[in-house]
C-alpha cells in the first residue's frame, strides 16, 4: 500500500471524535467527495478499536487512491500499512519515529513555533502541520493562536532561513480563511469540523480545493454561480458509472444529457440520469438530433418538462456528417424558446454577427465551437474566439473541438468564460484521469487570464535600437 | 440522380482497377488524414490483406472517437413473409412453397410487447413485398400500432415512391434500409427474374427518393455473396458518398449481410472470409469517420464479439426473422437462419465486458413531431 503515496495533497482531512459520523464513515465519505489525504486521528479509541478502523480505513483509501495517516500512534502506523504518521507535540520525537519506520514512510509534526519547526525539520519531518489559526475544539490542550500575522510572520523566517518543507496550516480555518493564507506561502490546508458538518462533502471539497488552488473566481449564467469553469457532456463513455466517476472528478457543476438518450417518460428510472444524481450537478438538456427550429421547441418542451429544468443547449445540426449548427434554424429557435422562459444556450459557429443577434433575443450564454464537434482539434476558430470574446454582453463557452487540456487552458486564458469537454474526455484511454487533467486545466487557464499574462512579444529587443541617433 | 453516375461506371474496368492496386496505394491510403473512393479501391483490394492490422488499429481508434466506447442495439420485427417476387437466395421467395404469415395488429403488438421486455428501444420492421396485402395502408397501420412503444423505428420492406415515404415519415418512420443486392445489372436480373423486385433501375434510385423525401437515416448493402464483394462494395461506397453530399441531412449506415443457408437454398456464388469481412468493416471507417456499421445475427458469436471494437456501431440481439418468430408463431419460417442466438442480455454483458457501453436509446418520437 505504501507504494501508492503520492504527493502531499493541498487539502487534508483529519477524522475526528465528536462527529455525526463513526471515524471510518467519515474516511468513507471523504474518500467519495473526493479527499485525496486522510489523517485518521481517534483520540479517545483504545488500541484494538483504533487497529480494526485504521484496517478497514487502509482498504477503503486504497481503492480511491487516498493517502491515509495515522495521528500518533506510531507502532500501528507500520503494522496497519498506512502511508505515514503524524506526531503531536506530545508525542514520539520526529527523529524516532524516523528511526521505527523508515524512509518510505511519510512523518508529520505539529509545530506551534519556529523552534518547533526547526526541530521537526532537522528531525527530517516530510511535512508541518502548523496551528493553530484559531480557537478549535478538536484541539482539547490549547496552544497560542497564531492568526494571519502568526502564519506570515512564520512564513517568512522560515524563508529566511532557508527551510524548505511543506506546510499545511490547521485549527479552525474557515473557507474564506484559505486565500490570504494561501497567499502567506502555506502548502495546504488541514480541515476537520467544516466538512464533518457540512451537509454536501463533495461540494464543499470542491469549494474548499478551489480556494486553495485559487482557481479563479466564479461564472454566473442566468443567475446561476458556478465554481467550475469546465462544463462536461455525457456521451461516448465505455459505462455510466465510468461517465460518473470521470464527472466527479471533473468537478464539473453543468452537465449536458441529449434528450434522445434518455427515457423521458421515466426520467426518474433512467440509468443515465441516476448517474448524474450529484447534489451539485446541473443538468443541461440538449436538443441533439431534431434539424428545425420548430422540432428544437417542441423537444425544448418536453426537456423541461421530464427533466424539471428551463436551462437547454440549443443545438440544431441538421448535418448529421460534421454536425455542424444551423444559424438559421438557431435564431429562431432562440428566439421563441426565451420568450418561452428557457435559458438559452446555444451551440453555434463561432461567428461574432451571430453571437450579436443571439444575444439581442436573449440567450443566457453563446457556445461557439473551437473546431468540428468530436474533432479534439482544439481552438482553429481562434481569431473568431477573440472577436466574440472581446465583444460578448453574456458569458462565452467554448463548445466543440476541445481536444486536449491545454486547449482548455488556452480558450480560458484567452478570456472564454467556459468551455465544454466530452469526446477528449470519454475517448480518452482512462477518462478519470483525462477529467481531473482538464479541471486543472481549466483552473490554470482562467488564473492565468485573471492574472494578466506578459505581454508576448515575437521579437527580441534590440541591442543597438533604430532610433538612438535621435537620443545623441 | 444516383443512376446518371452509375451509368458511367463498368463493372469489369472497376473490378480490374481494385484488383491492380498494389502495396504502395495502400500504404499511402492509410497514411492520409482523410481518404476518396480510389483508396477505398485499395483498401478493399487483396494488396491490403497484409495491411490488416493497421486497418483495425486506425478503424477503432477513428470509431471510438466519433461514437465513442458504446453500441447500439436493436432488433428486427418480421411483418410479413409474403412474397411476390422470385429471389434465388431468399428464404422468402414466390417460389417456396411455404405456409404465409401477415401480422394483424394484435399480432403486431405481442411481439411489441415481447421486445419491449427485453429492453429494446429500438426497432426495425421487415417484410417481404406483397403490395396488396403488404403495402403502404398496411405499413401506416404498423406504425400507428408500435410507435408508442418505441423510441425509434426503422423499415426493411420493398422499394416505395417518394409519397410513400412521407406519408410514412410522418408517422413516425426514422430510417428505412434497402440493400441493392448487387450493382451487377446482368447478375441482379439473373437473381431477382419476377416480380417487381427485378425493376434493377427503381432500386437503384430509391435512396434518392428516401433522400428527397428527408428520411432521417438510410442503410445501404449489398447481400454479400451474389458477385464479386470487393467491386459491389465499390458501388455502395460510390453510393454513400453520392447521397452524403446530395442528401446532407441525412445519416447513413452500412450493412454486410453474408449469404448463409436458407429454405431456397443457393450457394454463394463467390465465399467472402472473415478476414476480408474485417478488411470491408474497416475500409468503410477509413473512408468515412462517421457512417454507422451495422452488423447482424447472420453473424457467428466469436465474430461479433471481435468486430464490435473494430468499427461496428449497431449490433442487433436475440433476432427472430419469421413473422410472428417471437410470441406468436415461432415456428413459422425464417427469412435466414440466425448464427448468434444468445439473448440480447448475454449480448449487452459482452459488450460490457468489453469496456462498451449497450446504447438502448438514442432518439426520441419528440424529435420527429409532425
Amino acid at each position: 500500500m505504501a507504494s501508492t503515496t503520492g504527493t502531499i495533497s493541498g487539502l487534508n482531512f483529519i477524522t475526528r471524535d465528536e462527529a455525526p459520523l463513526t471515524h471510518l464513515e467519515q474516511v468513507e465519505a471523504a474518500c467519495r467527495a473526493g479527499i485525496r489525504w486522510i489523517q485518521l486521528r481517534m483520540k479517545q479509541a483504545d488500541e484494538g478499536t483504533f487497529r480494526e478502523t485504521a484496517l478497514a480505513a487502509g482498504k477503503i483509501c486504497e481503492a480511491c487512491g487516498c493517502t491515509l495517516i495515522i495521528n500518533d500512534r506510531v507502532g500501528l502506523a507500520a503494522e496497519v500499512g498506512a502511508h505515514g504518521v503524524h506526531v503531536g507535540k506530545e508525542d514520539m520525537p520526529v527523529g524516532e519515529a524516523r528511526r521505527l519506520l523508515g524512509k518510505g514512510f511519510i512523518i508529520g509534526g505539529t509545530a506551534n513555533t519556529m523552534e518547533d519547526i526547526r526541530e521537526h525539520y532537522r528531525q527530517g519531518a516530510d511535512y508541518i502541520g502548523l496551528g493553530p489559526y484559531r480557537w478549535t475544539s478538536t484541539k482539547k490542550n490549547l496552544s497560542p493562536l497564531l492568526g494571519l500575522e502568526g502564519y506570515q510572520r512564520i512564513m517568512a523566517q522560515m524563508k529566511e532561513e532557508g527551510i524548505d518543507i511543506p506546510v499545511v496550516a490547521i485549527g479552525g480555518i474557515e473557507p474564506e480563511d484559505i486565500g490570504s493564507l494561501m497567499d502567506a506561502g502555506i502548502y495546504g490546508i488541514a480541515f476537520s469540523g467544516v466538512l464533518v458538518n457540512a451537509p454536501d462533502w463533495a461540494g464543499t471539497v470542491r469549494m474548499l480545493e478551489a480556494e486553495v488552488r485559487g482557481g479563479g473566481s466564479a461564472l454566473t449564467i442566468a443567475g446561476r454561480t458556478f465554481r467550475s469553469r469546465l462544463f462536461t457532456g455525457t456521451g461516448k463513455f465505455g459505462s455510466a458509472s465510468l461517465m460518473e466517476s470521470a464527472l466527479v472528478a471533473s468537478g464539473s457543476e453543468l452537465v449536458t444529457v441529449a434528450l434522445k438518450r434518455v427515457d423521458v417518460r421515466r426520467s426518474d428510472a433512467d440509468d443515465l440520469l441516476l448517474h448524474l444524481r450529484h447534489p451539485h450537478i446541473h443538468l443541461l438538456p440538449n436538443t441533439s438530433g431534431v434539424r428545425t427550429a420548430k422540432e428544437a421547441v417542441f423537444a425544448a418542451e418536453l426537456a423541461r418538462e421530464a427533466l424539471g429544468t428551463n436551462w437547454l443547449k440549443l443545438e440544431i445540426h441538421p448535418d448529421p456528417r460534421w454536425l455542424l449548427p444551423d444559424p438559421v434554424e438557431t435564431l429562431q429557435a432562440a428566439e421563441v424558446l426565451v420568450k418561452k422562459g428557457f435559458v438559452v444556450l446555444p451551440y453555434i459557429h463561432a461567428d461574432p454577427v451571430l453571437c450579436r443577434r443571439l444575444e439581442d433575443v436573449g440567450v443566457a450564454a453563446v457556445m461557439p465551437l473551437g473546431s468540428p464537434i468530436g474533432s479534439n482539434k482544439g481552438l482553429r476558430t481562434r481569431d473568431f474566439l477573440e472577436i466574440i470574446i472581446a465583444q460578448s454582453r453574456v458569458p462565452v463557452v467554448v463548445d466543440a473541438g476541445i481536444g486536449a487540456p491545454s486547449d482548455a487552458a488556452g480558450a480560458l486564458e484567452m478570456g472564454a468564460d467556459a468551455v465544454l469537454v466530452n469526446t477528449a474526455i470519454a475517448a480518452s484511454a482512462n477518462p478519470v484521469r483525462m477529467a481531473r487533467a482538464f479541471r486543472q486545466a481549466v483552473e490554470a487557464g482562467r488564473m492565468a487570464y485573471e492574472a494578466k499574462l506578459a505581454p508576448a512579444s515575437a521579437e527580441a529587443v534590440a541591442s543597438s535600437p533604430l532610433t538612438a541617433f535621435l537620443d545623441v | 440522380m444516383f443512376s446518371t453516375i452509375f451509368q458511367r461506371e463498368e463493372w469489369s474496368l472497376v473490378k480490374s482497377s481494385i484488383y491492380d492496386k498494389t502495396a504502395k496505394d495502400v500504404e499511402r491510403a492509410l497514411a492520409r488524414d482523410s481518404r476518396d473512393l480510389e483508396d477505398f479501391k485499395a483498401l478493399i483490394s487483396p494488396a491490403a490483406a497484409p495491411y490488416l492490422e493497421t486497418m483495425a488499429q486506425i478503424s477503432h481508434r477513428l470509431t471510438i472517437k466519433r461514437f465513442g466506447k458504446v453500441m447500439q442495439l436493436y432488433i428486427p420485427l418480421y411483418l410479413s413473409n409474403e412474397c411476390q417476387n422470385i429471389c434465388t437466395y431468399c428464404g422468402f421467395s414466390y417460389d417456396n412453397k411455404i405456409r404465409r404469415r401477415t401480422l394483424s395488429a394484435g399480432e403486431l403488438l405481442k411481439e411489441a410487447d415481447v421486445i419491449k421486455e427485453m429492453g429494446y428501444e429500438h426497432v426495425l420492421l421487415v417484410s417481404g413485398e406483397a403490395n396488396l396485402t403488404v403495402g403502404v395502408d398496411y405499413f401506416m397501420k404498423a406504425l400507428q400500432v408500435v410507435r408508442p412503444h418505441f423510441a425509434n423505428i426503422s423499415m426493411e420492406v420493398q422499394p416505395l415512391d417518394q409519397e410513400d415515404y412521407e406519408q410514412l415519415i410522418q408517422e413516425g418512420l426514422h430510417t428505412v434500409l434497402v440493400y441493392q443486392e448487387t450493382y451487377h445489372r446482368e447478375d441482379y436480373k439473373l437473381h431477382h427474374p419476377k416480380g417487381k423486385k427485378s425493376n434493377f433501375g427503381y432500386r437503384l434510385e430509391t435512396p434518392d427518393r428516401l433522400g428527397k423525401a428527408g428520411i432521417h437515416k438510410m442503410g445501404l448493402g449489398v447481400l454479400i455473396g451474389l458477385e464479386d464483394w470487393r467491386t459491389d462494395s465499390f458501388f455502395t461506397a460510390m453510393h454513400l458518398r453520392y447521397l452524403e453530399r446530395t442528401y446532407w441531412r441525412t445519416k447513413y449506415s452500412i450493412s454486410f449481410p453474408r449469404l448463409r443457408p436458407h429454405a431456397g437454398g443457393l450457394n454463394p456464388k463467390v465465399e467472402m472470409t472473415d478476414r476480408e469481412l474485417i478488411q470491408l468493416i474497416c475500409a468503410y471507417r477509413l473512408l468515412d469517420e462517421e457512417v454507422e456499421l451495422s452488423l447482424s445475427t447472420r453473424e457467428s458469436p466469436l465474430f461479433r464479439d471481435h468486430a464490435i471494437r473494430l468499427g461496428i456501431t449497431a449490433i442487433s440481439a436475440g433476432s427472430r426473422t419469421n413473422p410472428g418468430g417471437y410470441a406468436v408463431d415461432p415456428a413459422s419460417l425464417e427469412q435466414f437462419e440466425i448464427h448468434d442466438d444468445r439473448s440480447p442480455a448475454a449480448i449487452a454483458a459482452m459488450i460490457r465486458r468489453q469496456g462498451y457501453e449497450p446504447v438502448w436509446k438514442d432518439w426520441d418520437a419528440a424529435l420527429q413531431m409532425k
